[in-house]
């Protein structure tokens, strides 16, 4: 009976080998854009996230604070005065938008209110519309990260794990040495994916929910709006 | 939009440092080493087949080692023992003699060596006795028979390598029986073994140590025959929970003889090393007392 002993074949692993960064310098190259491009997309998605919850936070606190204004009693001809000047966004914006046309109509001393009616509704909704694209400018990003980056990741991981079978084939060794590392970088792609489209699916369900809020507050305000200059007009003529 | 993209950005380098700080390595899994343990695969025969050896016994290669010893020194033996072995040459004088006288070449040499094979002792005696009767008759050509020496020698190898060859497969089991069956002297991996067919290591563990207290009637005319069956209960410990009987009639002295040998050795091996997990398979077991299976050593 020969005491046979069985090479136990242990990789020369040095330590710190499979960092995140030693990882990701011995993958594939393909695995290296993948994971590059999911990089940048979370760091773009994440810059989108930070601008759009600043925008939408600016833009509900104009709003709030402009009502205030606009519900206090004040002249509107006053309040037109101390906002023209500036740059406006959201229902400030609105307002003077609709004051503007209002003013020239009326300055111009046309006595159709139909059609001063009309145009000033237009101009609101042309207002409303154009606030609505400022606010809905790259929310289609998060909607595309949050829906293709997993895939990509999953090609990363697709990749990753042929790259491990094409080493089994080629060492003709079943060992985990072996299989480990391209199933490492091709999990680590996939960890990228997710970690890139978690966020930004969260954020673009928040901020749609938010999108129709603002829109229909900005709707609500241009019909108010337009009810008071319309019965305005209907005073004076 | 530039506020948006420099946290973003600034987050994620941090949290990148973060991460590789935080998990600098992959943690080196510790494994308790695998001894890998060599096995060697045997059926339950082969084990129960496995035979006691004595180390004294004789070598198991009679022929060649018989030549080897005779062939160097004929002249010495030859004067010493004479009258010794005279009684063995008349017998094969018929043989030799003849083919010696015709020409003393050394063709009749193979022949004889074919014989042990063929025959169940295979034993040295014939070319011994070729080589003295061969010297003892011509004492005037002294310093032949080491001269036909030389040459049987060279044709003793190749036969040896023939023999062996022939040996190997065939002629070992046949041997073994007819070892065990006569009473042979014994030889290595002989003694103490028996050579039975079971299969079934508990029997043949509980028959190796019956055996052994056993002293088989050997003296009697027949001896062979004289299979005694025994009827023994056990308890768990492997002590007999009762006395053992004879199961079956017994019909005359020397089977009475035979009976009691095999009650003796069944009550003096007593406690018996047996697998307690199959207590119920030997609790209530019947042994036969063969002779022609035990008798072996």
């Amino acid at each position: 009976m020969m005491p046979v002993v069985l090479a136990q074949t242990v990789p020369a692993v040095e330590l710190g080998d499979f960092s995140f960064f030693n990882q990701f310098l011995q993958a594939h190259i393909v695995v290296k854009i993948v994971i590059l491009g999911l990089l940048a997309a979370s760091v773009w998605s994440w810059a989108i996230i930070v601008d759009k919850y600043l925008q939408f936070g600016r833009a509900r606190r104009q709003g709030e604070k402009f009502e205030r204004v606009f519900w206090s009693g004040q002249s509107l001809e006053e309040l037109y005065g101390s906002l023209s000047h500036g740059v406006n966004h959201s229902m400030p914006a609105l307002f003077v938008a609709a004051m503007r046309e209002w003013k020239r109509s009326h300055e111009g001393g046309t006595r159709a209110s139909d059609s001063v009616n009309m145009r000033i509704d237009k101009v609101l909704n042309v207002a409303i519309s154009r606030e609505m694209e400022r606010l809905e400018k790259r929310l289609l990003f998060l909607a595309n990260v949050g829906s293709i980056a997993p895939f990509v990741g999953l090609f990363g991981t697709v990749w990753g794990i042929m790259t491990s079978f094409q080493a089994i084939a080629v060492s003709k060794n079943t060992n985990l040495a072996v299989v480990a590392p391209g199933i490492a970088e091709a999990l680590f792609a996939t960890a990228l994916g997710l970690f890139a489209a978690i966020p930004a699916v969260i954020f673009y369900n928040k901020f749609t929910s938010e999108l129709a809020h603002q829109n229909n507050r900005l709707e609500w305000f241009a019909d108010e709006f337009s009810t008071i200059l319309s019965r305005q007009l209907e005073d004076r003529s | 939009m530039r506020v948006g993209l420099a946290i973003s950005g600034a987050a994620h380098v941090i949290m990148l440092t973060w991460s590789t700080l935080v998990f600098p390595s992959a943690e080196i899994f510790e494994v308790d080493a695998v001894q890998s343990l060599p096995v060697d695969i045997i059926t339950a025969s082969e084990l129960t087949r496995i035979m006691a050896g004595e180390e004294d016994a004789p070598e198991a290669e009679p022929e060649t080692a018989a030549v080897a010893e005779t062939v160097p020194e004929p002249p010495t033996q030859t004067a010493a023992l004479p009258p010794e072995q005279t009684p063995p040459a008349p017998e094969q004088t018929p043989e030799p003699t003849p083919e010696v006288a015709a020409e003393p070449a050394p063709t009749p040499e193979p022949e004889p060596e074919p014989e042990p094979v063929a025959e169940p002792t295979p034993e040295p005696e014939p070319q011994r006795v070729v080589i003295n009767t061969d010297a003892m008759q011509m004492p005037s050509f002294r310093p032949r028979p080491p001269r036909r020496a030389e040459p049987a020698r060279e044709q003793f190898d190749a036969d040896r390598i023939a023999a062996l060859l022939d040996k190997s497969p065939e002629n070992e089991p046949q041997r073994q029986q007819n070892d065990s069956q006569s009473d042979q002297p014994a030889t290595r991996g002989q003694s103490g073994g028996s050579d039975n067919t079971m299969s079934i290591s508990d029997i043949d563990l509980l028959r190796r140590q019956i055996s052994r207290c056993w002293s088989p009637p050997v003296g009697v005319r027949g001896a062979e025959n004289l299979a005694v069956a025994i009827r023994m209960t056990l308890r768990r410990d492997g002590s007999l929970s009762g006395p053992p009987q004879v199961d079956g009639g017994i019909n005359g002295n020397i089977e009475r003889v035979a009976a009691e040998s095999a009650l003796r050795a069944v009550r003096r091996c007593a406690p018996y090393q047996l697998p307690p997990e199959k207590y119920e398979t030997w609790r209530d077991i019947r042994v036969t007392f063969d002779p022609r299976q035990m008798l072996g050593g």
